[in-house]
């Protein structure tokens, strides 16, 4: 069936099963930044943000999402001008090997949105989603903070 | 992965809802959040129904009960100011107890009672709270009490093409205090044990209502009434509470899973359900 | 070399050169590479522990549309070897196969389709029907080498291909063993002899993207793999022994990768795509679902004998280990990794006495393989548990106690010596320590003096445990890393490395080496790693080498490329070439005579004499120089429950210099948070039929943000004489510390000892009510 959707601002209309995974849709659309991880749920690494929310895409079947925005990291800054939180990932030493991180920065992105004041403890909550095996989180959850300094100030 | 899915319904509403789950019958798998139908594989089904776009996402105080519609997602009745004063918060701390932050924004209320699974959180909170639910079917509308409604698996209670459109919650009475408490191995996991417990403690002190609610232990939560018996009427010092507990523990048959086993998971309930109700006390205490 | 100089790059935290293309999510990993027509691997996996196959039947999936090849051992070449990833000539032994006639393990492979979709892919495996014949089960690794109990490599082919011992017939499939002293006189001279047994569990490193690999056949007849590897050459050399072919038919690349810990030194997955891209002519994908990486391969489960002896003053008299490996259904790497329990570990005290005995045996249970820490780690648990009794038996407090008894510069252990990689080791002394520092520092930051043995009233108790820990840099005399470096007309430089970078960020270590060397920025540093095509050859990420052996020759080569680029510089300036020095992107000649990087290329390029200014060295060390570090948890113990949390850890580390300190620093928080969960929470549970009942991560727990305590991470810096720039590894020693530091703080908080890992809520209530009913 068809399902339209907006993706990173952008309508879309895909022709498939409303069936299959969003996670399996989006790569398959050249939407790369959404990762495998485990299919179940489980990792966070396929996280993308519909309307605005962090959700898994691997537990998203194409037809739930009909009508509904869907972000992905290759909406966040330009290769110009990276999104702050981008910046503070790369400075922070938060990425390792990379493959958590387009999920990570879009649950950030989301709460930032929300709470562009977050605690330490709200990052935490905000991110408990997403696994790394890499970092040990300490510096990804001190980028996010630096991140909202930053966006608080300009 | 569906293979033969080729149709994706969205009812307006409860009605419509009802109406669609009749007409596709068991080919059609019926989604909310949609965390756990999204695994399946089942070649038999050939129709989604999405419910969520059936409105019932508001969470209201009407004449003195608060309403809380099936599509109502975890992350926000977690954070519902109302819903975190509502008992002391009992029902929001079971949300935010849910898994991690994107299951939180895509389970919905409905979901998490009506596809139960032994570890989910928030029935174990509704259960303790006395909730009533409102159920939309074939037949017209009918609500049920919480025990009536976990007296088996809610898909057990249920009659083909019902869906539960939300459930209601009468507000905080000013001597009514409660407290959840999930307990896991790590903070994302599923529970080993859950207890809810909702107080009232009168004018002297004493304690004149409690249910205690019980999870991750069987199929259905369950209320532990024979602590509940030994609550009621006492001043709630930690004798009480201890002997209430020790009693919750030997309240029926207990599940071993992958997490732990039966005689660990026993001695939790003591452990938790004790915890529970000690600091529902305090917060009735503070409150007064 | 001057421990003093000051770096302008070395030492400085510069952002990761592929920080900012993975942060914007750029298709970079193996499975954003596929291409059109690709077909999709999947394995027919056993499920049994123990069975013979007695006969496959594939004609149902061959003929299913879209189905375009299917592999098993009735058609493909019967050839031992070893999925072990290590140099050659392995110390694994050959007792495996592509496909076997046998299956040990339940996950084990019986064959393997390519077809049009995943979903094809699976319904093809769904269709071959096999028939087994069941063989029974050996679990226990106590048993593995009693008479009458299965015999699990019954296959007259398998061997070993260096002289080490090796019984398959009694499931043994390594032993080494060393002494020096007589123990009688270690025991007879001790006031105090300890005598534990320590048991570790199975456990992954779970990268968040699984093993997954590409195979393309090329046009001209060679197979181009695209895989995520730790070790790309060895992929290349063992591939090409599986399919019977010369390494110059096959061409291997590593993009970036998701994580490896270990796991992705194993080659487990190339030879599948690469024979079923043979087989149907097209390119193939194979990616492991996350329930086949819990199977691909995991840490040795240990058990470990230990036996000290001191005097009243705290001064050892002797040391007996006896480790028990559990290497699973094949025995990669079960003789270095139980090796390293000994070569890693007992150098770190002073013992005059020192005995050794380390067997792995095979069981039907997942295979062992290589995992950060690897071997150290189980036996670390066992050593600093047992040196924290120690001390307090005798009232000594445990940090005084490692003081007094750590090995100084300057020292050497016979350890060194006798343990090596299936043959001798080799001999080294310490260069370089700064234990004692890290020890101090650590303390303070932990506030070991304030708060230990105060555990409180109510039933949470707190209490505070250490340990001290070494590793190594680079097996000695065994591994090589190649660099070459090309300049370029703007006065940037290529940097080829076969180094693989996992994430760990050696791509821009190396590229800081080379920048440091140069005078240059690192923008003017392009790094090319790990192709097998393109770059000199490394033997890869393992066993703590990249910083400390690929660097050194990229020094090396950069040394050399400064030369030329001095002499072209010097006959432009017209002055001695031993006047030159190259800084900030020019050679500099004293009283103003520069002339830029870009013009000496230009010349070099275009104008006279031409020719391509470049260099290439090789490097290979005679040393292991161990990092050292001190560890310091304090933990929660909540004795109703009996779970346990860890509130802050304290990781200090001397890593000689920091070539990046905040890469160093993420290395360290990295291995520590998933030492502290496998400490506390992660292990393989088995129903009795041998099948892991918990291979998810929704039952498999591993650390989320929310179970992070506060970690504090104290960077100790030395000066390593033979490292580049003064380096030692940092990648591995710091996973070693959480299971003994945690079974310390634990017994500071309650009094009872955890000598059975992970301490879970259940094994620590069980302690606790011992201990009661004492």
């Amino acid at each position: 069936m068809e399902i339209h959707v907006k993706v990173n601002d952008k309508p879309v209309t895909w022709n498939v099963s409303p069936g299959e995974k969003l996670l399996d849709v989006l790569r398959r659309d050249g939407y790369l930044s959404v990762k495998f991880g485990c299919g179940e749920g489980d990792c966070g690494a396929c996280t993308v943000l519909v309307d605005g929310r962090a959700m898994r895409a691997c537990l998203l079947l194409a037809g739930q999402v009909e009508g509904r925005a869907i972000t992905t990291v290759e909406a966040l800054g330009t290769p110009d001008a990276p999104h702050p939180l981008q910046t503070a990932f790369v400075e922070c030493g938060a990425v390792q090997c990379g493959y958590c991180t387009p999920g990570m920065l879009l649950a950030a992105y989301a709460l930032l949105r929300e709470n562009p004041k977050p605690s330490e403890e709200d990052v935490r909550e905000a991110l408990d989603g997403n696994l790394c095996r890499c970092t040990g989180y300490k510096k990804i959850i001190e980028a996010v903070l630096l991140a909202a300094e930053r966006m608080g100030r300009s | 992965m569906l293979p033969n899915a080729r149709v994706c319904l969205y009812p307006r509403d409860p009605a419509e809802a009802v109406r669609v789950m009749v007409e596709h019958g068991k080919r059609a798998l019926v989604m909310a959040g949609g965390t756990t139908t999204a695994m399946s594989k089942d070649p038999g089904f050939d129709t989604l129904i999405d419910l969520t776009r059936m409105g019932c996402d508001r969470i209201e105080l009407v004449g003195g009960e608060w309403r809380i519609g099936c599509n109502v997602r975890l992350h926000d009745l977690g954070v519902h100011p109302g819903i975190r004063k509502l008992w002391s918060g009992v029902l929001s701390d079971a949300a935010r107890a849910v898994g991690s932050r994107p299951l939180r924004n895509a389970i919905t209320l409905g979901g998490n009672v009506v596809g139960l699974f032994r570890w989910s959180d928030t029935p174990v909170a509704l259960l303790a709270m006395d909730a009533v639910f409102d159920l939309v079917g074939p037949d017209g509308t009918r609500s049920l009490e919480a025990d009536a409604f976990f007296a088996r698996h809610p898909r057990q209670v249920m009659q083909a093409g019902e869906l539960l459109a939300g459930v209601r919650i009468a507000s905080d009475d000013p001597h009514g205090c409660g407290a959840f408490c999930k307990y896991a191995r790590t903070e994302v996991d599923l529970a080993v044990v859950d207890v809810a417990a909702c107080l009232q403690i009168d004018e002297q002190g004493r304690c004149s209502k409690a249910r205690i609610a019980v999870g991750g232990t069987r199929a259905v939560p369950w209320r532990a009434e024979q602590a509940e018996k030994k609550l009621l009427g006492s001043k709630l010092t930690r004798r009480t509470i201890e002997s209430a507990a020790a009693t919750a523990k030997q309240e029926g048959k207990v599940l071993s899973d992958v997490r732990t086993d039966r005689d660990y998971r026993e001695r939790m309930i003591e452990v938790i359900a004790g915890r529970t109700i000690e600091r529902a006390a305090a917060s009735c205490k503070e409150r007064g | 070399m001057s421990p003093k100089r000051d770096f302008k790059v070395v030492g400085h935290s510069v952002p990761k050169v592929d920080g900012m293309a993975l942060a914007r999510g750029g298709a970079l990993f193996c499975a954003d590479l596929l291409p059109d027509g690709c077909l999709y691997a999947r394995v027919l996996r056993s499920p049994h522990a123990h069975a013979r196959i007695k006969s496959i039947d594939a004609s149902e999936a061959e003929k299913m549309p879209g189905v375009h090849a299917v592999i098993h051992h009735g058609n493909l070449p019967r050839v031992m070897r070893t999925t072990a990833g290590q140099g050659a000539p392995e110390p694994s032994p050959y007792d495996f196969t592509t496909f076997d006639v046998k299956v040990r393990f339940v996950g084990d492979r019986v064959a393997a389709v390519a077809a049009e979709s995943p979903e094809l892919a699976e319904a093809a495996i769904a269709a071959i029907r096999v028939e087994y014949e069941q063989l029974e089960a050996l679990f226990d690794p106590r048993r593995a080498k009693q008479p009458g109990v299965p015999v699990i490599h019954d296959e007259p082919d398998c061997k070993v291909v260096i002289p080490i011992p090796y019984e398959p017939g009694r499931n043994l499939a390594s032993h080494v063993d060393m002494q020096v002293g007589d123990m009688e006189q270690a025991w007879g001279e001790a006031d105090v002899v300890v005598d534990r047994e320590y048991v570790t569990q199975y456990a992954q490193h779970t990268p968040i993207e699984p093993h997954v690999c590409l195979a393309e056949p090329l046009a001209d007849g060679r197979l181009r793999i695209t895989t995520s590897t730790q070790v790309t050459f060895h992929v290349r050399r063992i591939v090409a022994q599986a399919l019977e072919w010369p390494v110059s038919r096959l061409h291997v690349v590593k993009p970036r990768i998701g994580g490896g810990f270990g796991a992705k030194q194993e080659v487990l997955i190339e030879d599948v795509a690469a024979f079923l891209a043979l087989r149907s002519g097209r390119p193939v994908f194979f990616e492991l679902d996350r329930s086949e990486e819990f199977l691909s391969r995991t840490r040795h489960p240990m058990i470990i004998r230990l036996k000290t002896g001191m005097k009243s003053d705290g001064s050892l008299t002797g040391v007996d280990m006896d480790v028990l490996s559990n290497t699973g259904a094949y025995g990669t790497h079960g003789l270095t990794v139980s090796c390293n329990c000994g070569s890693k570990v007992l150098p770190l005290y002073r013992w005059p006495r020192i005995k050794f005995q380390a067997e792995s045996v095979y069981t039907n249970l997942p295979v062992g393989g290589a995992y950060r820490g690897y071997g150290a780690t189980q036996a670390y648990f066992a050593m600093e548990v047992q040196m924290d009794e120690m001390a307090c038996t005798i009232g000594m407090d445990p940090l005084d106690f490692r003081l007094k008894n750590h090995i100084r510069k300057g020292e050497t252990s016979p350890v060194f010596k006798a343990l090596g990689e299936g043959s001798e080791g080799v001999e080294q002394s310490i260069g370089s320590t700064g234990l004692a520092q890290c020890i101090k520092k650590g303390a303070r930051a932990i506030g070991w003096k304030r708060k230990r043995g105060k555990p409180g009233k109510g039933p949470i108790k707190r209490g505070l445990g250490m340990c001290t820990l070494m590793q190594g840099s680079s097996i000695p005399e065994v591994d090589m890393g190649a660099a070459s470096i090309k300049m370029n007309e703007d006065g940037s430089f290529n940097l080829l490395v076969g180094a693989t970078d996992l994430g760990t960020g050696s791509d821009t270590v190396l590229g800081q080496v080379a920048a440091e060397v140069l005078g240059v920025g690192m923008d003017k540093i392009v790094v090319r790693s790990s192709d097998t095509d393109v770059t000199p050859f490394d033997v890869g990420a393992y066993a703590s080498s990249t910083t400390y052996l690929s660097g050194e020759a990229v020094r090396k080569a950069a040394l050399d490329v400064a030369r030329q680029i001095k002499k072209v510089a010097a006959d432009m300036l017209g002055v001695s070439h031993r006047d030159c020095e190259l800084e900030g992107g020019a050679v500099v000649a004293g009283a103003g005579k520069s002339v830029s990087l870009a013009e000496i290329a230009m010349r070099s390029l275009y104008e006279k004499d031409q020719h391509q200014i470049a260099a290439h060295a090789s490097h290979i060390t005679h040393k292991s120089p161990p990092p050292f570090s001190a560890h310091f948890a304090e933990v929660e113990v909540d004795c109703e429950t009996g779970l346990v949390k860890v509130r802050k850890y304290v990781a200090a580390v001397d890593c000689g210099t920091a070539i990046n300190p905040r890469l160093a620093e993420g290395q360290t928080e990295g291995g520590v948070l998933n030492g502290i969960s496998y400490a506390l929470c992660e292990e393989y549970l088995f129903d009795e039929k041998g099948r892991m009942r918990n291979d998810s991560f929704r039952d498999y727990k591993i650390f989320s943000t929310r179970d992070l305590p506060e970690l504090v991470t104290i960077l100790v810096p030395t000066y390593e004489p033979t490292g580049p720039y003064g380096a030692k590894s940092v990648s591995e020693i710091c996973i070693n510390g959480p299971m003994p530091a945690i079974s310390n703080a634990i017994f500071d908080a309650v009094g009872v000892r955890l000598r059975t890992a992970p301490f879970t809520p259940e094994r620590v209530l069980a302690a606790l009510d011992a201990k009661g009913a004492e």
